[in-house]
């Protein structure tokens, strides 16, 4: 292989890429492009439900880790000075002591048999962004004795979900009665709020303060402590460093609470590697159609360089390039298109479904492997044509035989 | 050492016939026919010649000419080209030889339509050199040509006559030993068909190119210093004049 030799190839393609007819051209760009985000928007969007999923298990039910009882106790006692605790221990940013105790409420004529959170207000901000999600009233004070915070599951209405076991359509400023073991008490709901998650939408908030009233015995003791941290992943440090302080109970991290959703997004994931497989394949055989196609009309060029005394190798990689430009070209367009337009569209329209709203989530190994995989199928498809064509006889090459 | 570079060193030697073909046989199986395209066709041309190869539709003169253009391989026979003989060489071999030794025109102009004048010619030169070298001479090519103001233009922008002149001159530019033309004026109007094969009669008279061409017209016949008339894939006529 001689030096110039090298350079024949490169300056083929250039002239071939930049004087061949536009829309043919923009056509087969356009084309790759589309496989492309095919490729890429599939996954975004499962990685984004699940994504989604995930940070709605974290943020709107258990925080990172959640402190439970030792295994033959029903509470955690000193709650307060082991909230403390877990605050001072690396990594943490937040955390709730949470009490749940059983109830029946009565709001009309209906009555509902569910469990009441009794939390610090305060505290459970560090920990959820239920307070960002009041679609009616505002969040819970502290000192609230007798307000009731409830979820849109619980409040009911129209539109919702669960609406033939709810309330059917409670608002805020309305009252229900509480009735345990202990004592019945009048509540008033200040808000209700609405995360878009059926289960964290389920729940019932009261204040500890009104947990005291109705139960004195259960003060400074809860059933569970939600721990935030600083970043996703670090769960494991964190329970070892809460061990390490002294923290006694067992602990789980939201991956182990996630339950029905954990099973849910495994399928997710499941599905998405099988979609991934017939997306590339789809686009492999979309690309080797398009290439194929090209270098076949092109079949007498392909004779005519041959008869001038080109070499085939030459041939191969000028078509082979041609087939890189477009496959870059592709990617180029449909990365502009994909995060010009797709996902910003996606941020303000998510896809609405019961565990949240997903918008769409590509992480840099999924986006390089499947720019990858375009490249990669449309240098096959470019090559294996071309080795074809420059295999023919010449002069069936030249009279398109 | 390839025989492509045997052939090179050769090209002193004193032989008179730079192609001998040798009881070439081919046939072209279409379905259940078969088509005997040469039957054992021997025929020399000497340095220098302009052979017109003439016969009808079918009589296998475009047959016999890609089988000496080393575009094609008989099924039998031996064409020995500078005293070698070419149906042995390997792929690669052939396409050296092609480069380097041989010149073709085809019937209709092949050019490449996405390179220009200049660069349709400059292309078999880049493979033996630099590209500024492949440029200086395709210029010079043009300029010969009278082409120099076309340089850029595509071959869609060029007349018949200009787009076959490119053709030429793209034949030309390795300074190959043989001239092959396939029926080179067909596609022209009788002006620029007179010019094309005013080239090949100053081709070969003046710069001393040996030219094998076919045509199927006999007023175009008359430049040629040998005349081979095929019929039914067989020499029915082989003659040398004095023109």
């Amino acid at each position: 292989m001689k030096r110039n030799e090298l350079k024949i190839p490169f300056f083929l393609i250039w002239r071939f890429i930049t004087r061949s007819n536009k829309w043919t051209l923009s056509l087969t760009i356009f084309l790759m492009a589309i496989a492309f985000i095919n490729l890429v928007f599939i996954t975004s969007l499962f990685n984004g439900i699940v994504d989604g999923s995930n940070n709605q298990i974290i943020n709107a039910l258990t925080g990172h880790v959640i402190v439970n009882p030792l295994t033959n106790q029903d509470y955690i006692g000193n709650a307060s000075n082991v909230v403390a605790t877990i605050r001072r221990t690396t990594n943490v940013v937040g955390a709730s002591a949470q009490t749940q105790v059983s109830a029946t409420l009565h709001y009309k004529t209906l009555h509902l048999s569910r469990p009441i959170l009794a939390i610090n207000p305060n505290d459970e901000k560090t920990v959820s962004d239920i307070s960002t999600h009041m679609i009616e009233g505002k969040y819970l004070s502290a000192n609230d004795t007798d307000g009731v915070m409830i979820g849109i599951q619980v409040a009911g209405g129209p539109d919702v979900e669960l609406n033939s076991t709810s309330f059917k359509g409670a608002h805020v400023g309305e009252t229900l009665e509480l009735i345990m073991p202990t004592g019945t008490k009048t509540f008033t709901i200040r808000g209700i709020f609405n995360t878009k998650f059926v289960n964290a939408d389920s729940r019932i908030f009261v204040s500890e303060a009104a947990l005291k009233e109705l139960a004195p015995t259960l003060t400074d003791k809860a059933t569970s402590i939600l721990v935030r941290i600083n970043k996703t992943g670090r769960e494991d440090a964190t329970i070892a460093a809460l061990k390490a302080n002294g923290v006694q109970g067992t602990f789980d991290t939201w991956h182990d609470a996630a339950g029905l959703i954990k099973s849910v997004t495994k399928s997710f994931l499941s599905i998405n590697v099988i979609i991934s497989f017939v997306g590339i394949l789809i686009a492999a055989i979309t690309i080797f159609i398009v290439i194929y196609i090209d270098i076949t009309n092109k079949k007498r060029q392909i004779g005519i360089l041959r008869a001038i005394g080109i070499k085939p190798w030459i041939i191969r990689m000028a078509y082979v390039l041609q087939s890189a430009v477009y496959s870059f070209a592709g990617v180029l367009v449909g990365t502009a298109l994909f995060f010009g337009i797709i996902v910003p569209y996606f941020q303000i329209h998510p896809f609405v479904l019961p565990i949240c709203d997903a918008v769409l989530v590509i992480n840099p190994t999924d986006y390089i492997l499947r720019a990858e995989a375009i490249m990669l199928v449309a240098l096959i498809s470019g090559l294996i044509p071309a080795i074809f064509v420059t295999r023919m006889k010449i002069l069936n090459a030249i009279l398109g035989k | 050492m390839s025989k492509t570079a045997t052939l090179q060193g050769e090209e002193n030697m004193d032989i008179s016939s730079l192609i001998i073909a040798k009881d070439l046989t081919k046939t072209y199986h279409l379905g259940e026919v078969s088509v005997h395209a040469l039957e054992h066709v021997t025929i020399d041309i000497n340095r220098g010649d302009f052979v017109v190869i003439t016969g009808r539709n079918g009589a296998g003169k475009s047959t016999l000419m890609h089988n000496l253009a080393v575009l094609d391989r008989p099924d039998s026979g031996e064409i020995i080209i500078n005293g070698h003989d070419v149906t042995k060489l390997k792929k690669y071999e052939r396409t050296e030889l092609r480069l380097q030794k041989l010149g073709y025109i085809f019937q209709e102009y092949a050019l490449i339509a996405e390179l220009s004048a200049l660069e349709n010619i400059m292309l078999p030169a880049m493979m033996l050199g630099s590209f500024k070298a492949a440029k200086e001479k395709a210029l010079a090519m043009l300029k010969q040509f009278g082409l120099e103001d076309h340089a850029t233009h595509l071959p869609s922008q060029l007349s018949g006559g200009q787009q076959q002149k490119i053709a030429i001159a793209r034949a030309l530019i390795n300074d190959p030993m043989i001239l092959f033309a396939d029926e080179p004026t067909a596609n022209l109007d009788s002006v620029a068909a007179k010019e094309v094969l005013g080239i090949f009669r100053h081709l070969n008279r003046d710069a001393g190119h040996t030219i094998v061409m076919v045509t199927h017209e006999q007023d175009e016949t008359i430049h040629a210093n040998r005349l081979v008339e095929m019929a039914d894939g067989k020499v029915v006529r082989d003659e040398r004049r004095n023109v």
